[in-house]
C-alpha cells in the first residue's frame, strides 16, 4: 500500500474505531431487540471475513512483517468470535435484554482495535521505518520481563 | 569472609571491575576459567604467529585512559597503543575500487568527495550537527548504571541535551543514509559501522553515526596485540594486590537468604566474598551458576527472550610473506541493501556463506613482532550463523576455512592463498566452548533499542543481592570500551557497598561524583 492511501486508509479505521466506541457507549439507545441482534451478526460476519482474508493474507505474505500482522488479525478476530458466542449463547439463556450489553461490550472491542490497527497500519506502511517499527513491535511483549532482569 | 570480592571471569570488564576494586582498597580475587586473561579481546601464538582472539582495534581510547587514571597510575606504563591512520582499507566487492579513510573527518569527507561532493558536504554537515550531539549522550549514557527507570531518568538529568538526541535514537540508520547520501560508496563505507554494530542499516539506530564521529578521534592498536591491553591491566591488577586465578572455573554462585556469599569451583571448592561481580553472560549466570529456582519467574522469562547479536567466523593464517597493505584493516564494501539480504541469508535462514569475509585484519601490520621476520598473520572475519543449516561447525569448519581463504584471496589479497603456512579457524562453536559466549555471539544480546538500558540485565542484581553484572551482556552492552565502562560502574557500587556495609563511608564513596564522573562533566557541561 502507498503511504498517501495507507494514511487516508488509517484515518478512516481510526475514525472508524471512534464512531464504534461512541455507538458502543451509547448503545443502550439502538432500539429493538432485533437492531441489537442484526448488528451483532454483522459483526461477527466481518470478523469471520477478516479471518478468512488474515488466513489468506499470511499463507501469501512472504515478508515477516506482514505474517505477523495477518496472524494478528486472525487471532484477535478469532478471539472476538468467540467471546461474542460464548457471550450471546450465555445471555441468550440467562436474558434476552442482555443483547444491549454484549452489543456495548462488541463494539467497544472493534473500536479499539481498529483504532490500534489504524496506528499501526500508518507506522508500518511508511517505508523507511516499517521494519525498524516491526523490530520494536516484536519486542514489546518483552519489555516488562526484560526490565525485571 | 575469604575475599572482600571475587570477580568472575577476567575478560576486559571482570579485569577492570577487579582493578577499580583492588584499587579501591578491597581484598579481591579474580577468577577465570581458561588459561589467558582478555576473553574476546585476547590474543594466542601459534607457530610464532600471533593473532587476536575477535577484537582487533580500539575505539574510545579515553575509556582505557580513565580506567588508568581512576587506578592511579599510567596507561603508558602498562600498555603502548599505536594509532591506526589510516584506519580502514574499503574494497569496494563490486565496483572493484580501493581507497583509504583517515582519521581525520575533513580526510575522510575529501575521499568522498571523490565519489560525489554533495555526500560529502553532508556527511561533514552530519558529523558536526550530530556528533558533539551523540558524544555527550554517549559518555553519559556509558558511565550510568542502569537496573531502574529513574537510572535512566538520571542520564537525562546529568545530560539534558540528551534529549535532543532522541529522536535520531528512534530513527533508523538506513533512514539517515537514504536521506543524506546518494553515490554507493558513501552509502556503503557508512554502512560498515552499523554492521560493526551487529544490526542492519534498517534496524540500526542513527546512534550508530557516533561509533562513526567518535573513531574520527583516532583508533588505536596496543604495541604487541589487543592482549597487551587486558595483559596490562591484569598487570596493574596484581600491582594493586589483586589476586588472580587462571583455570579456575566456577561451577556456581553460592546464594543464601537472596545474597550471593561467594562461589563453588568446579573442584568443589567453596570461597565466600561480601561482593561478587560477574564478567560472564547474564543467561549464563543466573540460570545455571545461581540456578533457576532461586529467581522470580519474571526474570527467567526476561533472560530467555534476549535475542542473541551477531556472531561469526575468524579465520587465523599465518603468511610467508608480507602483504602490501595500506592499513590495518581492510573491509569489504556493499551497499546497505545488500548487508540486508547477507544478513538476513546468514543470521535467519542459517546460511554458512565463507564469501561473507568482511573484514581483514593483519596484527603484524601495526606491530611487525607479531610474526616472524619478513611474514605476516592476518586474520579473516566473516558473518556466521550459530547453527549452520545442514551440519555443524565440526562437521564444515575447515571446507568453510579454505572458502575464506578462496574469497579474501579473490577479494582482498589476490594470491594470498599461495603463501598460507599455517591456517586455523574459530567458529562461533568454539567461541562458545572456550570463552562461554552463548551461541558466540560477539555482543552477547543484540543492541536493538530493546535491549539496550534498563531492558539489558541491571548492572546491580534486581534479584540477588550484593551481585553485580559487567561485560557484554548488561549495560552498556557489547565491545571493549563498552565492557570496561560496565566494570568501573560496577567497582563503584560495589565499592559503595562495602564501605556503606562496613559502616565506614569513604568521601569518594559518600560523594555525589563518583570516579565515572569527571568524563561526563567534561562532556556535558
Amino acid at each position: 500500500m502507498r503511504p498517501r492511501t495507507a494514511s487516508i486508509f488509517s484515518l478512516l479505521l481510526a475514525l472508524g474505531g471512534l464512531a464504534l466506541i461512541g455507538m458502543g457507549v451509547s448503545s443502550g439507545r439502538l432500539g429493538s431487540d432485533s437492531a441489537h441482534f442484526l448488528v451483532f451478526l454483522a459483526l461477527v460476519g466481518i470478523s469471520l471475513v477478516l479471518i478468512v482474508s488474515g488466513a489468506a493474507a499470511r499463507r501469501g505474505a512472504d515478508d515477516d512483517y506482514r505474517k505477523v500482522l495477518g496472524t494478528g488479525a486472525f487471532l484477535v478476530c478469532s478471539g472476538l468470535v468467540a467471546l461474542a458466542i460464548f457471550f450471546g449463547t450465555m445471555s441468550a439463556l440467562i436474558s434476552r435484554y442482555a443483547w444491549g450489553v454484549l452489543l456495548a461490550v462488541m463494539l467497544l472491542l472493534y473500536g479499539t482495535a481498529m483504532i490500534m490497527a489504524a496506528a499501526v497500519n500508518f507506522i508500518l506502511s511508511q517505508k523507511d521505518y516499517r521494519v525498524f517499527a516491526f523490530d520494536l513491535f516484536r519486542q514489546v511483549p518483552w519489555v516488562y520481563y526484560r526490565y525485571r532482569t | 569472609m575469604d575475599y572482600d570480592a571475587i570477580v568472575i571471569g577476567a575478560g576486559m570488564g571482570g579485569l577492570s571491575a577487579g582493578a577499580c576494586l583492588a584499587a579501591g582498597g578491597a581484598r579481591t580475587l579474580i577468577l577465570e576459567q581458561s588459561g589467558a586473561v582478555g576473553g574476546c579481546a585476547g590474543s594466542f601464538e601459534n607457530s610464532g604467529f600471533h593473532f587476536d582472539v575477535g577484537a582487533c582495534i580500539i575505539q574510545v581510547p579515553r575509556a582505557h585512559d580513565r580506567l588508568f587514571e581512576t587506578l592511579g597510575l599510567r596507561r603508558e606504563d602498562y600498555v603502548t597503543f599505536l594509532q591506526n591512520d589510516p584506519t580502514y582499507e574499503f574494497v569496494d566487492i563490486l565496483g572493484g575500487r580501493r581507497f583509504t579513510t583517515p582519521s581525520s573527518l575533513e580526510g575522510t569527507a575529501e575521499v568522498i568527495a571523490r565519489f560525489d561532493p554533495d555526500d560529502a558536504r553532508n556527511f561533514l554537515l552530519l558529523m558536526r550537527r550530530y556528533g558533539p550531539r551523540f558524544d555527550a549522550f554517549n559518555d553519559v549514557m556509558m558511565t550510568t548504571p542502569q537496573g531502574r527507570l529513574r537510572d535512566m531518568a538520571k542520564v537525562f538529568r546529568k545530560c539534558p541535551s540528551g534529549l535532543l538526541a532522541l529522536p535520531d535514537v528512534l530513527k533508523p540508520y538506513s533512514k539517515v543514509l537514504d536521506d543524506y547520501f546518494r553515490h554507493p560508496v558513501t552509502r556503503g563505507l557508512l554502512s560498515t559501522y552499523s554492521a560493526i554494530g551487529g544490526l542492519p542499516p534498517s534496524l540500526q539506530t542513527a546512534m550508530m553515526l557516533w561509533l562513526c564521529h567518535t573513531e574520527h578521534d583516532g583508533t588505536y592498536y596496543p604495541a604487541g596485540g589487543m592482549g597487551a591491553l587486558p595483559r596490562g591491566v591484569a598487570k596493574a591488577f596484581g600491582d594493586l594486590g589483586g589476586d588472580l586465578r587462571l583455570e579456575t572455573p566456577v561451577r556456581r554462585v553460592l546464594v543464601e537468604k537472596g545474597r550471593a556469599r561467594g562461589v563453588e569451583l568446579a573442584d568443589g571448592t567453596a570461597i565466600t566474598s561480601r561482593v561478587l561481580v560477574a564478567n560472564n553472560n547474564a543467561r549464563n549466570l543466573y540460570l545455571e551458576m545461581v540456578g533457576r529456582d532461586r529467581i522470580p519467574r519474571a526474570v527467567v522469562k526476561g533472560l530467555e527472550s534476549y535475542e542473541w547479536s551477531p556472531s561469526c567466523c575468524v579465520a587465523y593464517l599465518g603468511l610467508d610473506y608480507r602483504p602490501e597493505l595500506r592499513a590495518q584493516h581492510m573491509v569489504g564494501l556493499i551497499d546497505p541493501g545488500l548487508t540486508d539480504l547477507y544478513l538476513k541469508d546468514v543470521y535467519t535462514k542459517g546460511l554458512a556463506l565463507p564469501q561473507s569475509v568482511g573484514l581483514v585484519s593483519s596484527p603484524s601490520y601495526m606491530d611487525p613482532s607479531l610474526a616472524p621476520e619478513g611474514q605476516a598473520s592476518l586474520a579473516l572475519i566473516a558473518m556466521a550463523p550459530p547453527h549452520p543449516a545442514g551440519g555443524t561447525w565440526s562437521e564444515i569448519k575447515w571446507d568453510f576455512l579454505d572458502g575464506m581463504i578462496t574469497t579474501a584471496d579473490a577479494m582482498f589479497l589476490p594470491g594470498l592463498k599461495d603463501h598460507v603456512v599455517f591456517k586455523t579457524i574459530a567458529t562461533p562453536e568454539d567461541f562458545e566452548r572456550r570463552l562461554s559466549m552463548p551461541n558466540g555471539s560477539i555482543y552477547a544480546f543484540s543492541f536493538s533499542i530493546l535491549s539496550q538500558m534498563v531492558f539489558r540485565p541491571a548492572n546491580r542484581s534486581r534479584c540477588v543481592d550484593g551481585l553485580y553484572l559487567c561485560g557484554a551482556s548488561t549495560h552498556p552492552g557489547g565491545s571493549v570500551p563498552g565492557s570496561v565502562f560496565s566494570g568501573m560502574m560496577v567497582s563503584e557500587m560495589a565499592l559503595e557497598e562495602l564501605d556503606s556495609r562496613a559502616g565506614s563511608r569513604s568521601a569518594r564513596a559518600s560523594s555525589e561524583t563518583g570516579v565515572m564522573d569527571g568524563l561526563t562533566d567534561r562532556r556535558c557541561a
